[in-house]
């Protein structure tokens, strides 16, 4: 398995700032992925609705997260 | 609307599985052709001093190779023509919408989704094959408190597995607003024909506006499809 190198300063990527072109869509599509992701649980382990809730409220955060990355970088 | 319909052309049928022929397809067929001669027409006599087509195709190459040396890193030049497709077929395909009678490939979710998805399966199997299974540690950020590692690891795997479905639904989104703006206007024009025709004249403007801002939008969003690839292939090249 190769092992992660660290590229030489000149080969490193500058970083970009188009992270925040993404923060409108990727709100909604951070929570459907985790209403999905818990709708699968919950159909798997018959707990509806927990799941299903936990992953959205966890898709909500994941964007807040996302935000807050983009404000840090900012 | 009439104009987001997939219809089929040619009915076509190999065993027993549906390869019709729809609209979807022959524009896309038409966006490949259009591509092609764009390259190979600007190298056909290949000058030393560019002529005009020549010095469109160096720049459009030149543009793209340096994005990609910007946004990823020098090793990440050998998926120079696979991205530089990705820009291509994407600004191909937006900017054959923008013909009046077309048909907007991009505007179907079902285009943009196996694009999106095509780009993820790209970044997990280069992350794996240059990172292993360090490639998954991108899930845990550096300096995570001990008490917040449940909480964050569903996070970053939740915001991971939106990228696919952010490039898709963005690229998607885009190009059917853009559309439904243009329709818009237009019905705007024809009401107002009926009661004041002079009056048809201000939403007339605004078309014309639109249409152009259309056109801008066309490239913008096969440019930003194109750094979000970068951006996500210096991930898997790199690491966090």
């Amino acid at each position: 398995m190769a092992k992660a190198t660290k590229p030489p300063k000149e080969n490193q990527a500058k970083p970009s700032a188009w992270g925040g072109a993404d923060l409108g869509i990727h709100m909604m599509v951070c929570v459907v992925v985790g209403g999905a992701l818990g709708y699968g649980a919950d159909h798997l382990l018959h707990s509806k609705p927990w799941f299903t809730l936990l992953g959205v409220a966890l898709g909500f955060g994941a964007w807040l997260q996302a935000m807050w990355r983009v404000f840090k970088a900012a | 609307m009439h104009q987001f319909e997939v219809l089929p052309i040619v009915p076509l049928s190999v065993a027993g599985i549906d390869f019709t022929i729809t609209n979807n397809v022959m524009w896309m067929g038409i966006a490949l052709a259009a591509i092609m001669v764009f390259m190979l027409g600007g190298l056909r006599k290949p000058a030393l001093v560019p002529g005009r087509w020549q010095s469109m195709v160096e720049l459009t190459v030149e543009f793209i190779s340096q994005l990609v040396k910007d946004s990823a890193g020098k090793e990440a030049l050998a998926f120079l023509p696979l991205i530089l497709t990705t820009f291509l077929f994407i600004a191909a395909l937006n900017l054959l919408g923008m013909v009046p009678g077309s048909f907007t490939v991009t505007s179907q979710i079902t285009a943009t989704a196996y694009m999106g998805v095509m780009v993820f399966t790209l970044v997990v199997a280069v992350g794996i094959y240059k990172q292993g299974l360090h490639f998954f540690s991108m899930f845990l950020p550096k300096g995570t408190p001990a008490f917040l590692v449940p909480l964050i690891i569903p996070l970053e795997v939740i915001s991971f597995l939106a990228r696919p479905l952010t490039l898709a639904v963005r690229l998607a989104a885009n190009m059917v607003a853009g559309h439904i703006l243009l329709k818009i206007f237009a019905g705007f024009c024809v009401m107002l024909l009926g009661v004041f025709a002079g009056a048809a004249v201000l939403p007339l403007i605004m078309l014309v506006a639109i249409s152009a801002l259309e056109v801008f939008v066309a490239l913008l969003q096969a440019y930003i499809f194109t750094v979000l690839t970068c951006v996500y292939l210096n991930d898997a090249l790199h690491g966090h």
